[in-house]
């Protein structure tokens, strides 16, 4: 691996972002600063209620009294969250366009710059050279341009069976008591600092309910993009599976290069009731900074769901491969008795990239199951850590859980980290956790490249194998975008 | 936490109050003063830091325990049920945190080996530090403490070449004849290059009144030396025992840590190495047996430093009733490290509802070309395996505590010294619920 190593600093190097690109749009955005004023100005700017208003305060209130964790195994400078801009929405989207055609072109401009996902997506919809997805696509985008929900697609077909996909202020709006039953339900206001802050300041967001019995009849898709300068996005996601439904929702984000850190803090919260299923799938791509740490995405993420009902089932998918800094634990509270929680995960760092992540796993009701299978590859200087909780209650009899964290180290200077806490109050739980690290073995190497493979080659074969559990729990639009994503990092990473 | 600073004011006082009965030079008297103010500073630990989470140090900080003037009175006879059967060694006995020369047996040691009271070591050797200066970094404001307050302990040294012919039983007592009484002892093994020594380090305790015990042991490896360290904690009901271990280890140097955690009502062991040098070897092996209202903490950090090192720990925890367990076993595998081959697994067995387990087997890595493996498991026995047991005329107590017995067994096995593993054996299956009949038979 010595030829590795010296080729991982110069290619790293070297290594640009692929959708680093600015687009120009101007943005409705309020001064720097954050306090109750600002948070009046949110509330007032998306037409919100008065108990809405009221609820933001309080988080506010709470946040306040809230110190930065300093537990993760990260090392930033301290943020100023004076010196931050907390509403950016573009101005195009004043007027709420009805159909894609509205649009802002610039923006359709920026979706085509990146390619992916939407190009696989018609691809695997069979669009031949379509510019955009239509109708006979059969996943539903909700654009999040910034910080407001620009564009809702399918919204016909979805309404027809029953599905509510919008975005979050719309839905404070129009379904006032579902989002006032539900929002914080899950990641209360002061759950931790950054949910308090997202509680607080959050500009939008997508909304999901899907009602009793229905099984969504396509994959929900959202677009995260932070754009301009100096703004964090604070994203606040709602998903409620009423008892016998399905969902499945995918997450990709990408953003533009920039050089000074963005923050992000958002908050998914989902519920399951009875014999409901819920899928969350995350391609997370943002601008990680270049190989000296300069600029990237700070990314602290509250992401749980709530296994309200028996038999339900929630299932976190993640594949991260963007930000500076990645702090993002989703996790399963499995209420119902017989529910379940999964959590896969691939986590890629390379250049300064940190992450910090994992998931918890909280066993309440009887015969409840989860399984955890991470895996984290560490490359250049590249700094990663898996933290996972698993706790079983004493209500939580019979409960399993299954654990297993591989780590992958590419070149010498990085470093890879487990964190496992096992937590376990009732005699019939029975888990079991593994975790290995290692590099790439130069016999399988050997073995790869002696059947012709150039090096390049090998490492992304050895490599996608590493991952194969977990991709293969992606939806299929994912699964192909992740594997070419994950590809061409490390064509950059392993010469 | 109003009641911090008096806490505190107590504990300085007390100091104050012993300062003079304190063995070691002024320069000692110096460092234990800088000691005293660091753990002033930082107070005991508590549950808002990440290594104390699962464990409460409450019930020691409502205390106001005092440093005994000297050793209680211990005869024979109440030692006699600690002397493992057949254990042919020599013995250093500290009571009450003092050396007590009536209760040790140390003639006939041989040329190289040095037996002797920590508190004699450092008045009669003028270099002698209260802190090793090979283990300069001794994390934890009880380390702090015990640097302050150490009145006593065992010291002992193995010359170049050195075997001791036959192991050194190191027994802590805690006498228990008056209220909250503390003993801060240090022991100390120095095991200089290519010398071998055995250590059964006993904490046993008599009384039945509350009191703490603050232990640091200190080993530093020569090269090639062995260190078979092999510690078993029989404190009584009300002791509340907090103990650190610190290896520093230099090439090819090679320790085995047994740990047997079996009394006290609350009982935390930090166990670390530092391997500095390649081919460098350490063995963590541990069984905490919680059973009643016991509280078990296990903390263990390996920290490869350098390259072609290696690591193997294994614990196990037996938790009945409602006992409460806490493992955390880090490995840190530093930039330089390449090489290390490590590896961890800690297992627990849950045998009732109320008891609790909280394991966290960490990997803290930092260079790329390693083996790292850890895994951790909990479960309960099976019942299949009580139930061939029970068709084969063993009672359903039995049946469990002979289960129960197997599972510690592998590691009971370990320790290499029959009349040992005979004595952690017979102590171990009494604790268990029918256990007692089947004592012989594991």
């Amino acid at each position: 691996m010595a030829a590795h190593q010296e080729d991982v600093e110069t290619l790293v190097a070297e290594r640009e972002y692929e959708a680093g690109f600015v687009t120009d749009l101007e943005s409705d955005t309020v001064a720097p600063g954050l306090d109750e004023d600002v948070i009046r100005f949110i509330s007032a700017k998306k037409d919100e209620p008065e108990w809405m208003l009221d609820w933001r305060l309080e988080a506010f209130r709470q946040w306040k009294q809230m110190r930065t964790p300093k537990w993760p195994h990260l090392h930033y400078k301290p943020i100023d969250y004076q010196a931050i801009s907390y509403y950016s929405a573009p101005k195009s989207a004043k007027d709420k366009p009805k159909s894609l055609d509205e649009v802002d072109p610039k923006l359709l401009e920026t979706y085509e710059k990146l390619g992916i996902p939407l190009r696989e997506q018609e691809m695997l919809a069979g669009v031949e050279g379509a510019t955009y997805p239509t109708s006979n696509s059969n996943v539903a985008v909700d654009a999040v341009f910034d910080s407001v929900s620009v564009a809702t697609t399918f919204k016909q077909k979805l309404a027809d069976a029953g599905v509510i996909f919008c975005s979050i202020s719309e839905a404070i709006r129009e379904h006032p008591e579902l989002v006032k039953k539900y929002l914080g339900s899950v990641v209360p206001r002061g759950d931790n600092f950054f949910a308090g802050l997202n509680s607080a300041v959050f500009t939008d967001g997508s909304f999901v309910y899907i009602p009793k019995g229905v099984k969504c009849p396509m994959e929900l898709s959202t677009y995260f993009r932070i754009n301009a300068e100096n703004t964090g996005q604070f994203e606040r996601t709602l998903i409620i599976a009423e008892p016998g439904s399905h969902v499945s929702y995918l997450e990709g984000c990408t953003a533009p290069q920039r050089d000074e850190n963005q923050l992000h803090a958002a908050v998914v919260e989902l519920v399951a009731e009875e014999d409901a299923e819920i899928k969350y799938s995350t391609v997370q791509n943002w601008y990680p900074g270049d190989e000296n740490g300069n600029g990237g995405i700070f990314n602290f993420v509250t992401k749980r769901g709530d296994c309200r009902g028996d038999r339900s089932k929630i299932s976190w998918t993640q594949v991260e491969t963007g930000s500076a800094i990645t702090w993002k634990y989703p996790s399963c509270v499995l209420n119902g008795n017989d529910s379940v929680g999964e959590f896969y995960s691939v986590a890629v760092t390379r250049g300064m990239q940190q992450a910090d992540t994992g998931t918890k796993m909280i066993h309440v009701g009887k015969n409840t199951k989860s399984t955890i299978i991470a895996k984290g590859i560490s490359a250049a200087r590249g700094e990663q850590s898996y933290r996972g909780l698993v706790k079983i209650l004493p209500s939580a009899n019979n409960a399993r859980n299954f654990t297993q964290c591989d780590s992958l180290l590419i070149g010498d200077k990085c470093g890879a980290h487990t964190f496992p806490y096992v937590e376990t109050k009732n005699s019939t739980a029975k888990l079991e956790h593994e975790a290995t690290t290692s590099k790439i073995g130069e016999d399988q190497m050997f073995y790869c490249q002696q059947r012709g493979l150039s090096e390049e080659d090998a490492v992304n074969l050895i490599v996608n194998g590493f991952c194969k559990d977990v991709f293969k729990e992606l939806p299929m639009e994912f699964a192909v975008e992740a594997q070419k994503l994950l590809n061409v990092t490390l064509e950059n990473a392993v010469g | 936490m109003n009641d911090i600073a008096p806490l505190i004011d107590h504990y300085l006082a007390e100091y104050a109050r012993i300062e003079r009965q304190l063995p070691g030079s002024d320069a000692n008297k110096r460092a234990r003063k800088a000691a005293l103010k660091a753990f002033g500073e930082a107070g005991f630990p508590d549950t808002r830091q990440e290594d104390w989470k699962y464990t409460s140090l409450r019930p020691v900080e409502k205390r106001r325990f005092e440093i005994s003037d000297e050793a209680g009175d211990v005869s024979e006879d109440a030692l006699a049920p600690f002397l493992p059967a057949d254990l042919d060694a020599y013995r250093i006995v500290i009571v009450d945190g003092h050396f007590s020369a009536r209760l040790s047996m140390l003639d006939g040691l041989p040329k190289g080996v040095i037996v002797q009271s920590f508190a004699e070591y450092l008045e009669s050797d003028a270099e002698a530090t209260v802190q090793s200066e090979a283990i300069a970094s001794q994390p934890g404001s009880l380390s702090d403490m015990n640097a302050a307050f150490a009145t006593d302990g065992a010291y002992v040294h193995l010359a170049a070449n050195a075997a001791a012919d036959k192991p050194i039983h190191v027994i802590t007592v805690s006498s228990g004849g008056h209220e909250e009484r503390m003993a801060q002892v240090r022991h100390r093994y120095v095991i200089d290059a290519s010398s071998q020594a055995t250590v059964i380090e006993h904490y046993v305790g008599l009384g039945d009144k509350p009191y703490f015990t603050n232990i640091v042991t200190e080993a530093v490896m020569g090269q090639n030396a062995q260190l078979t360290r092999c510690r078993v904690q029989q404190e009584s009901s009300r002791g509340y025992h907090v103990a650190s271990f610190f290896a520093h280890q230099t090439r090819d140097s090679r320790v085995l840590n047994h740990g047997f955690d079996l009394g006290g009502r609350l009982a935390r062991t930090d166990t670390h190495a530092r391997l500095v040098d390649p081919n460098a070897e350490v063995h963590f092996y541990g069984v905490y047996v919680p059973t009643g209202r016991q509280h078990m903490d296990n903390h263990t950090c390996v920290d490869h430093d350098t390259e072609h090192s290696v690591s193997r720990e294994i614990y196990k925890g037996v938790l009945a009733d409602y006992g409460r367990g806490v493992f955390n076993g880090k490995i840190l595998i530093r930039k330089d490290a390449q090489k290390t081959d490590s590896d961890l697994s800690c297992d627990a067995l849950l045998l009732s509802d109320k008891a609790e387990v909280d394991a966290k087997p960490e990997l803290e890595i930092y260079a790329d070309d390693v083996v790292a493996a850890h895994g951790s498991t909990v479960g309960q026995l099976d019942e299949d395996a009580v139930f061939y047991l029970k068709s084969r005329g063993v009672e359903d107590d039995g049946a469990r505590a002979i289960l129960t017995y197997s599972f510690a067994n592998a590691l009971v096995q370990k320790v290499g010294l029959e009349p040992v593993e005979r004595f952690v054996e017979a102590a171990l299956m009494s604790k268990l619920p029918g256990g007692e009949s089947y004592a012989d038979l594991a």
